[in-house]
């Protein structure tokens, strides 16, 4: 008679453990993909100062900026794909949107172009759509 | 340049880029991330495939940055979003939720917003 609820309490810890680990697995997935937009700005930030030597010929295209630019995507979208083993690609795909946001301050402090107050509205939309995404995933 | 040429080479771009990110979906399936097995990954054609759509999409972005300001190509590449959320619904068979919907809402008008200099 004793040994029954000790069973019905196993089987009711590995209901639950998997729930949890699938819960913990979309937060991890999300937060590899955070890290690989950090990756993607800084990418852009390489190619953005290698498309400034071109000059017109398409040997101009290669040069150490593009190159390190391009070894840095690679190693996100490794890590994009990476995330994308446990997820959706409709729930991981908008949080590359993060990127902008790392774009936009890099634009503002490098390259020192303006950031206006609808810029900081823009900021502050896409933190919204990834808190929706981070909420609605981890229930 | 004209601007509607420069529009449609980045619709053309975040056709081939949101192709790219499904190749990386089926790619991840396969993807093996033992020790002993890494070596496997260098044949998984999804991987390769999804790497060469975003390369050629990529290309595509330089050649536009090289001709006009940052600002002006960055609201389009926002396109993607929509591209991508289309494909994962007809082609992996997600559920798009209210919740994706509005979120996506939120992260596109980001994009535009941020990207938009008056």
């Amino acid at each position: 008679m004793e040994s029954k609820p000790i069973k019905s309490k196993k089987t009711q810890s590995k209901r639950r453990f998997p729930v949890r680990s699938n819960k913990s697995r979309t937060r991890q997935c999300i937060l590899l993909v955070v890290i690989a937009t950090v990756l993607i700005a800084g990418a852009q930030f390489f190619l953005k100062k290698g498309a400034d030597l071109t000059t017109g010929s398409v040997l101009s295209y290669v040069n150490l900026w593009i190159i390190t630019g391009l070894v840095v995507y690679g190693l996100a979208t490794i890590l994009f794909v990476i995330s994308l083993k446990n997820g959706d690609l409709s729930t991981l795909y908008p949080i590359l949107g993060l990127n902008y946001i790392w774009v936009s301050l890099i634009a503002y402090f490098v390259f020192k172009e303006a950031l206006t107050s609808l810029n900081m509205l823009g900021i502050a939309s896409i933190v919204i759509g990834v808190v929706i995404l981070g909420r609605s995933e981890n229930g | 340049m004209d601007k509607l040429l420069i529009v449609l080479i980045m619709i053309l771009s975040c056709a081939i880029g949101a192709t790219g990110s499904l190749q990386l979906k089926f790619a991840s399936r396969k993807l093996t991330l033992k020790i002993k097995e890494i070596h496997k990954n260098l044949f998984n054609k999804h991987l390769w495939l999804g790497i060469i759509l975003y390369g050629i999409s990529l290309c595509l972005v330089i050649f536009l940055f090289s001709l006009e300001n940052l600002n002006i190509i960055y609201p389009l590449t926002s396109i993607t979003y929509i591209f991508t959320i289309v494909l994962s619904f007809l082609i992996l068979k997600e559920k798009i939720t209210k919740y994706k919907l509005l979120a996506l809402f939120f992260i596109v008008l980001g994009n535009v917003l941020i990207t938009y200099h008056a």
